[in-house]
């Protein structure tokens, strides 16, 4: 019976896949569970894994390098998680789990970036020894004895993993950790010690899973940005923190991938994100987790919006805000007259990620709730307009208004489900919906699949009449002022538009009401408050605000395609809210100023180094570690440490937190 | 006359912006049992959370056995010889009995075995392998007592550990902190129970916003109604 046969096989290579994924969402879930850490670096350490590994079987060939590269490697990221640990990530304990997030999302763009320049980026094939190449099989089911291999190092290391956790006093602490922290204090046990221990056990075996599917597929500086989407959702099914939920959601996520690929391509890489959907709002806390135990005792930190009181009074800052705009007002003049028309297109992308940061920052500095997966307005936005364009009318009013309408209808649908659920949740249910979305556009004719949508062009007017954007040239007082400076404007009065309009509904009794709700839910339901309803019309607001960011990203005059990874991929919410921290949450305007600086130094950078992300992701982590209310912050910051009382660190400016004058 | 066992002097402290104790002044002598009572968020807890360095106090100082531990890592205080037993009781929901006892006797053990201390709780050792969340409160009571017994404490802080419990489970407490303090452990107690805290206690401190408002013997205390009435807003104690 080859059918049986094709099924057993192809079950097999699921269970090879989800064992790869079970050494990878052990480790998470562990260090999720006692730390509350999650951790996005853990893709790039299951790629250096592999990376180390490769370095070993180079010299000493397959046969020898391979077995000494599965012990050693994984021993080598060991101690370069325990490291990360140490000096990064610890300072940050207390604080809310977000900065963790920011925090392990600038690593990822450091280490990556170390392997690029290290091994370059091709890929490159990890020999393994000739005996574990062969085909075995039984019963007419051939698999190659490597899976097999595969399922036998991973099943040891679960099982030993198991144990450990189970049967040693080093795993009962942990155990108790994840239960009470502070508790485990207070029978006196330094906790601290088993944190670093913990990541770095957990990164070894990351690495594993790296070199041993590495040795079946080839190692690449993407594998860590594919496998780390999959292993959250693991994570969050099986339940956070639990073990049991990370064996059994990878196994079941690893067959689940392989069978739709066989099977049911037409839903490759939609089934999981909608399985993670349906577990967290049935089952929030996964299929394992347990709610009581909150890793509880210690309170987690808030989220530290930015602040700028105390050295400008409002008047001073009302005439710095009219001095930018009417800075930004003449930019084009002064770049056009000195012949750098190329900045004024750098400037249009600024306007793009500004009003994209101001969404976030609407629902994040307020509500605080934080959207992994913002990019999905942003995208839905930038095909909506791309589409309007192509098919409805080429009038960039029409495109606008649609990508401002069809996110707006995305995000109530998407807030209506996932506002159920708060914090960690919140974030990891929005990045599985955004997931959802970017693997939807691949599917389908009318979105191009991976190429993008092509060949859109926007009028200036509406109804057919007016110029195409693109050939737009006019000529005012003997200078040529073409589509890129048109473009500018209608983006600057967009971008300031929607800030005073953001603000003024924040300085109204919505969003004391939302920043109330940000403080504690349970106290603004408690007086009486629809929290829901309020978070969902926020959101709404917020998706609005990203769909028309994305629509002006269609309508710029050079923009030729909108594609998939430059709108939908998971790195854009990544960036956004790396954009928004830098600039200074809460303050609207902050994150605005933080997408404007972050695309500049990326353009400036860029142009200099093929390292521009290890640099930008250095600057970050520095941020997030010692300036996490952002640039708005740094003249507070200046002004303190010219002041008497110097010496306090960057954290406690706490005179003024309210975001309006 | 020696020194007390614990002392703390001009020990301010709080949370955040909130400054809870304002310069608790309070000795505990060596092999006494000593009560803290006071109305609702005074600063009871927090007096303990201090001593023992889950809040670190931003003035005074801390003096256990001789040693300042004002500044101490919670871990370390406990390793000297403090044992607390916090409100709410904090058992570890995920861990066995047994293993809750074991992590009491891996952070600062001594002599006591695991074992020994089972022997002292019989409805605790008929459900050592229960984990903690299926426990009842009083068997939960016990755990986070016996899981400081283990550590072979000098000084035990007990955090209002008749909270939520029946009359008679309340008399079996009462007996314990007895017991433990004729086996020469000395116990500072924080209870709401007024009775049972002037009951089972030789000295007594009240706590009113911050500060000490009244200390004496604990038998004097009770029958002083002005005392009572002002500070407790109780008139007697049955």
């Amino acid at each position: 019976m080859p059918a049986v046969a094709n099924v057993v096989e192809q079950l097999l290579n699921g269970v090879t896949l989800g064992m790869v994924y079970v050494l990878l969402a052990a480790g998470l879930s562990i260090i999720f569970g006692v730390m509350d850490v999650i951790n996005f670096s853990h893709g790039e350490l299951f790629a250096l894994g592999a990376y180390f590994a490769l370095t070993l079987v180079d010299p000493l060939g397959a046969t020898i390098g391979f077995p000494v590269a599965l012990v050693l490697a994984p021993l080598a990221v060991g101690v370069v998680g325990a490291a990360i640990e140490r000096f990064t990530v610890r300072p940050l304990y207390g604080r809310n789990p977000l900065y963790h997030i920011l925090l392990t999302f600038g690593l990822v763009l450091i280490i990556n970036d170390v392997i690029r320049f290290t091994w370059g980026q091709q890929q490159q094939q990890l020999a393994v020894p000739a005996a574990l190449s062969q085909p075995v099989g039984a019963f007419g089911v051939r698999v190659a004895l490597y899976n097999l291999f595969m399922i036998a190092v991973a099943a040891v290391l679960a099982a030993g993993t198991w144990l450990a956790l189970n049967r040693t006093r080093y795993g009962m602490i942990v155990r108790a950790g994840s239960q009470d922290r502070e508790m485990v204090r207070n029978v006196g046990i330094d906790i601290d010690r088993y944190y670093t221990l913990v990541f770095g056990f957990g990164a070894a075996l990351a690495a594993v899973g790296g070199i041993v599917l590495g040795g079946a597929q080839n190692v690449n500086p993407n594998m860590g940005g594919s496998v780390i989407i999959p292993a959250f959702i693991i994570v969050v099914l099986g339940g956070l923190g639990s073990f049991r939920g990370a064996v059994f959601g990878g196994l079941l996520v690893g067959i689940i991938q392989t069978m739709t690929r066989t099977y049911l391509p037409v839903f490759e890489g939609l089934t999981i994100f909608l399985l993670m959907i349906a577990v967290l709002l049935v089952k929030p806390q996964g299929l394992f987790g347990n709610p009581e135990w909150g890793g509880g005792g210690e309170e987690d930190g808030e989220l530290l919006v930015g602040a700028y009181g105390g050295v400008f009074t409002a008047g001073t800052r009302r005439r710095l805000g009219v001095l930018a705009v009417a800075a930004l007002a003449v930019f084009p003049v002064v770049a056009t007259v000195t012949d750098n028309g190329f900045y004024v297109t750098l400037a249009n992308t600024m306007f793009v990620w500004a009003l994209f940061a101001l969404s976030l920052d609407f629902v994040m500095g307020s509500a605080g709730l934080v959207s992994l997966g913002h990019a999905m307005f942003f995208g839905v936005g930038a095909y909506t307009g791309a589409l309007a364009l192509l098919h409805l009318a080429p009038s960039f009013l029409v495109a606008l208004v649609a990508a401002v309408l069809v996110p707006a209808g995305l995000a109530w649908v998407v807030g209506s489900l996932s506002i159920r659920v708060s914090g960690v949740y919140f974030a990891m249910i929005t990045l599985a919906f955004a997931e959802l979305l970017y693997s939807a556009v691949f599917k389908f004719e009318f979105t191009g699949g991976s190429d993008g949508l092509l060949g859109f062009d926007a009028l200036l007017g509406l109804g057919g009449v007016g110029p195409r954007l693109s050939e737009i040239e006019l000529t005012v007082a003997g200078l040529t002022v073409g589509s890129s400076v048109v473009f500018y404007y209608v983006a600057l009065a967009l971008s300031v538009g929607t800030l005073l309009v953001a603000r003024r509904f924040m300085t109204a009794p919505f969003g004391s009401v939302l920043q109330s709700i940000g403080e504690s839910d349970e106290r603004a339901a408690f007086v009486g408050y629809d929290v829901t309803g309020y978070k969902r019309r926020a959101f709404v607001i917020s998706g609005a605000i990203a769909g028309l960011a994305g629509g002006l990203l269609a309508v710029n005059p050079d923009t030729f395609v909108v594609s998939p990874d430059q709108t939908l991929h998971w790195i854009n919410s990544g960036e956004v809210i790396v954009m928004t921290l830098l600039g200074g949450m809460g303050t609207l305007f902050g994150p605005m100023l933080g997408a404007g600086v972050f695309i500049g130094a990326e353009d400036v950078l860029s142009s200099h180094t093929d390292q521009w992300r290890m640099i930008i992701g250095a600057v970050f982590v520095v941020f997030v570690l010692f300036v996490p209310r952002g640039l708005v912050s740094i003249p507070a910051l200046v002004a303190r440490r010219f002041n008497a009382e110097g010496g306090d660190p960057p954290l406690g400016v706490d005179e003024e937190v309210n975001a309006d004058d | 006359m020696t020194d007390p066992l614990l002392s703390l002097t001009g020990v301010r402290a709080g949370y955040d912006l909130t400054e809870v104790l304002r310069g608790v002044e309070m000795t505990v002598e060596e092999g006494s049992v000593v009560s803290l009572v006071g109305r609702n968020g005074v600063g009871k807890t927090t007096t303990l959370r201090a001593i023992v360095g889950n809040v670190t106090p931003t003035a005074g100082t801390v003096t256990f056995d001789g040693g300042d531990i004002t500044q101490l890592p919670t871990e370390r205080t406990i390793q000297r010889g403090i044992t607390f037993v916090p409100e709410d009781r904090r058992v570890f929901p995920g861990l066995s009995v047994r293993e809750n006892i074991e992590m009491g006797r891996l952070g600062a053990g001594g002599e006591t075995s695991v074992d020994e201390v089972l022997e002292t709780f019989e409805n605790l050792k008929e459900r050592e392998d229960s984990y903690g969340s299926v426990l009842s409160g009083g068997e939960q009571q016990m755990l986070a007592i016996a899981r400081a017994l283990v550590a072979d404490p000098e000084l035990l802080l007990l955090d209002e550990p008749t909270e939520g419990l029946a009359p008679y489970i309340v008399r079996d407490i009462e007996d314990i902190i007895r017991e433990l303090n004729d086996q020469g452990i000395t116990v500072l107690l924080v209870e709401q129970n007024i009775p049972v805290a002037l009951d089972v206690s030789e000295y007594t401190y009240i706590l009113g916003k911050g500060r000490i408002v009244h200390e004496g013997p604990a038998a004097a205390v009770r029958e002083d109604t002005d005392v009572l009435d002002r500070h407790l807003g109780v008139g007697s104690v049955e």
